[in-house]
């Protein structure tokens, strides 16, 4: 350790002589170096001190079956204090006819609300406990803290942050729920959304219990239509902005999903620990929206390779001839179709990384353990193979459809160049021969250039 | 409603933006106890001026200017406070943002690195940050010397340092 950065880990405890501090200083302006190590250290002690201490955490969203919430950090209060007074002091308030219809214990940081209070038109902060709000469109809203809110008029409800639990006994579209991606339309149902805002775009988990609910993104100009039985996460960052909505695999016990990297992983006992169905991709692309919509467009074409490429696999499994011919020789034309797709399609598989060809990670679980030796607390990490698995199966599809290739240019070889054409001419045959032969190569080149691509 | 919509996204955005403020505000003010305290300011003025910012732009960004400035003002005022940077390394070193790692990625990281410390140095490491006690305590718990403990301290604390940045070069932002 340079004798520098010794002293950037004093000047964080703020155990630093003033000459040392002269020092380092100096240091500081000559070296940028020493600059971005020292603001790496600072973001490292903020992380040790949150982890440790989870109060102090920068987002501290407590998983929705905690039963001991930890208290929301010091900003995250501070935050709220000055949005809830500025926006109090500025907005105006119109009178509602939405009102608190039952609580459980809750807790309210600003404008404090009991049972039976008309709810104002103002954001509110419940931070812990529960309320049900009642709205005149024969609505129910279970709010559970720590959640933001506001009741922008007698039909909408606008969740910031936290969990809200729908049941809209009214007229179908009159009633809808404002969230920062997007907006669900009631249409006679019982819903449940949990809004988590992360640092770069916000997740809203939904599950429609009952019914149907309309979502609609992009100012309303994107609309989806979620039936009984729909679980989704939809992500975004804003409601101006696109949607990703993906199918939730997972459970109601996943908690975890939301934020898989979050200390929310937390459960309190550890008999609620669950395995949450996320894969270690989705950990990968975590917050990375750009490349969250890259692999899905390749997941996508992988499937469909695979889909083309089992079809032969099996064929080839239950093959038998007659005529004494290979597999690969009664499956040229579609063979030889679908190498040629991959060579001369609209899509450069060669620019394709490593990582999203096969599996390359999985996930493994950091285990907190109190005095007892029960476990407290899962983190996922992203565990590197040392010898990845076939994944989305778009690299082994990839080679197998080179192998079999390969096998029909043999064959080629060794029944003549007029064997491939109709009328065994061989300039024919040569065509076709030369061919495929370039598509060999290229299918070679491109398979190699993925395994290159290991960024 | 258009009010309503820039109210939401600024809300989501200053919220978001939290963790990286604290972090960018403690290192123009070498870890000072008043980095809070200024944060807060910061989070006043953005409010006040929630209407200049235009929801196209990028809010961090913004955001950064206004902490910069509530810095500025911060050592100014203070200026007999004993550890304060002057005012040529603030404006450097304000003109240099933290990287785009999260900090649920730097946690990963952190307790990826965490494991390959031996079981005692780990407990050790995290003590200190645990109980928020002094090394002169933590010292006397363990039964050595303060300035052994802290030197080990300062080498576990650089070895995981070291480790999470080789991790997250791993996993570029």
């Amino acid at each position: 350790m340079k004798p520098e950065e010794q002293l950037v880990w004093k000047l964080i405890d703020r155990d630093i002589s003033k000459s040392d501090f002269h020092k380092l200083q100096e240091s500081f302006l000559k070296s940028k170096d020493l600059r971005k190590y020292y603001q790496d250290c600072l973001e490292t002690h903020a992380v040790l001190s949150s982890y440790t201490r989870p109060e102090r955490n920068p987002l501290p969203f407590p998983s929705v079956q905690q039963e001991k919430k930890p208290r929301p950090p010091a900003w995250l209060g501070w935050a709220a204090a000055v949005l809830v007074f500025a926006y109090f002091g500025l907005a105006p308030t119109k009178p509602s006819q939405v009102a608190i219809s039952s609580t459980e214990h809750p807790e309210w940081r600003g404008t404090q609300l009991s049972m039976g209070d008309t709810v104002p038109s103002q954001p509110l902060y419940l931070k812990n406990g529960k309320i049900k709000l009642k709205f005149p469109s024969n609505t129910f809203a279970n709010i559970e803290g720590p959640a933001y809110f506001q009741v922008i008029d007698d039909q909408t409800l606008e969740v910031i942050e936290g969990k809200v639990d729908i049941a809209h006994q009214g007229k179908p579209r009159s009633f809808s729920l404002l969230t920062p991606v997007g907006e669900f339309i009631d249409l006679g149902t019982r819903f449940e959304v949990i809004i988590k805002n992360l640092e770069r775009q916000t997740t809203v988990l939904t599950k429609v219990t009952e019914g149907k609910v309309e979502f609609a993104s992009e100012n309303k100009s994107k609309t989806k239509i979620l039936s009984e039985g729909d679980k989704f996460i939809l992500t975004g960052t804003h409601r101006g902005a696109p949607a990703i909505i993906q199918e939730w695999s997972g459970t109601e016990e996943d908690p975890d999903l939301i934020d898989p990297q979050s200390p929310s992983a937390d459960t309190t006992h550890g008999q609620n620990l669950k395995t949450p169905a996320f894969s270690a991709m989705d950990l990968m692309l975590q917050g990375n929206l750009k490349a969250q919509m890259k692999y899905s467009m390749i997941e996508a074409i992988a499937q469909s390779i695979d889909e083309k490429a089992q079809i032969l696999i099996d064929a080839e499994k239950v093959f038998s001839s007659e005529q004494n011919i290979s597999f690969a020789e009664a499956a040229m034309p579609e063979i030889e179709a679908m190498a040629h797709a991959i060579v001369e399609g609209c899509i450069d598989f060669s620019k394709l990384s490593f990582w999203s060809t096969c599996q390359t990670a999985e996930i493994t679980w950091f285990e907190h353990k109190d005095k007892s030796g029960k476990v407290t607390r899962r983190v996922p990490h992203v565990q590197h193979l040392k010898i990845p698995e076939e994944g989305n199966r778009m690299l082994v599809n990839l080679e197998r459809i080179k192998s079999w290739l390969q096998s029909v240019h043999l064959i080629h070889e060794q029944k003549g160049l007029g064997w491939v054409s109709s009328f065994g001419c061989p300039e024919d045959g040569k065509l076709i021969y030369l061919r495929r032969k370039n598509d060999i190569a290229a299918l070679s080149d491109t398979i190699a250039s993925i395994k290159r691509n290991l960024e | 409603m258009k009010e309503n919509e820039d109210y939401s996204i600024f809300v989501n955005e200053l919220t978001k933006a939290q963790p990286k403020m604290r972090g960018y505000v403690a290192k123009l003010l070498a870890n000072s106890p008043s980095t809070d305290d200024v944060l807060q300011e910061c989070n006043k003025l953005l409010w006040i001026k929630r209407t200049d910012w235009d929801t196209n732009t990028i809010f961090l960004k913004w955001a950064y200017r206004v902490c910069y400035f509530q810095a500025m003002a911060y050592c100014r005022d203070k200026s007999r406070e004993r550890l304060l940077f002057n005012p040529e390394l603030i404006e450097m070193m304000g003109q240099e943002n933290p990287d785009e790692h999260t900090h649920s990625e730097r946690e990963v990281a952190m307790e990826q690195c965490l494991s390959k410390l031996k079981e005692p140095n780990r407990e050790i490491l995290l003590e200190r940050y645990r109980n928020n006690l002094s090394v002169e305590q933590m010292a006397e718990k363990e039964g050595v010397t303060a300035n052994a403990l802290s030197q080990k301290l300062l080498r576990l604390r650089y070895k995981l340092q070291h480790c999470i940045q080789e991790n997250l070069k791993s996993n570029p932002a």
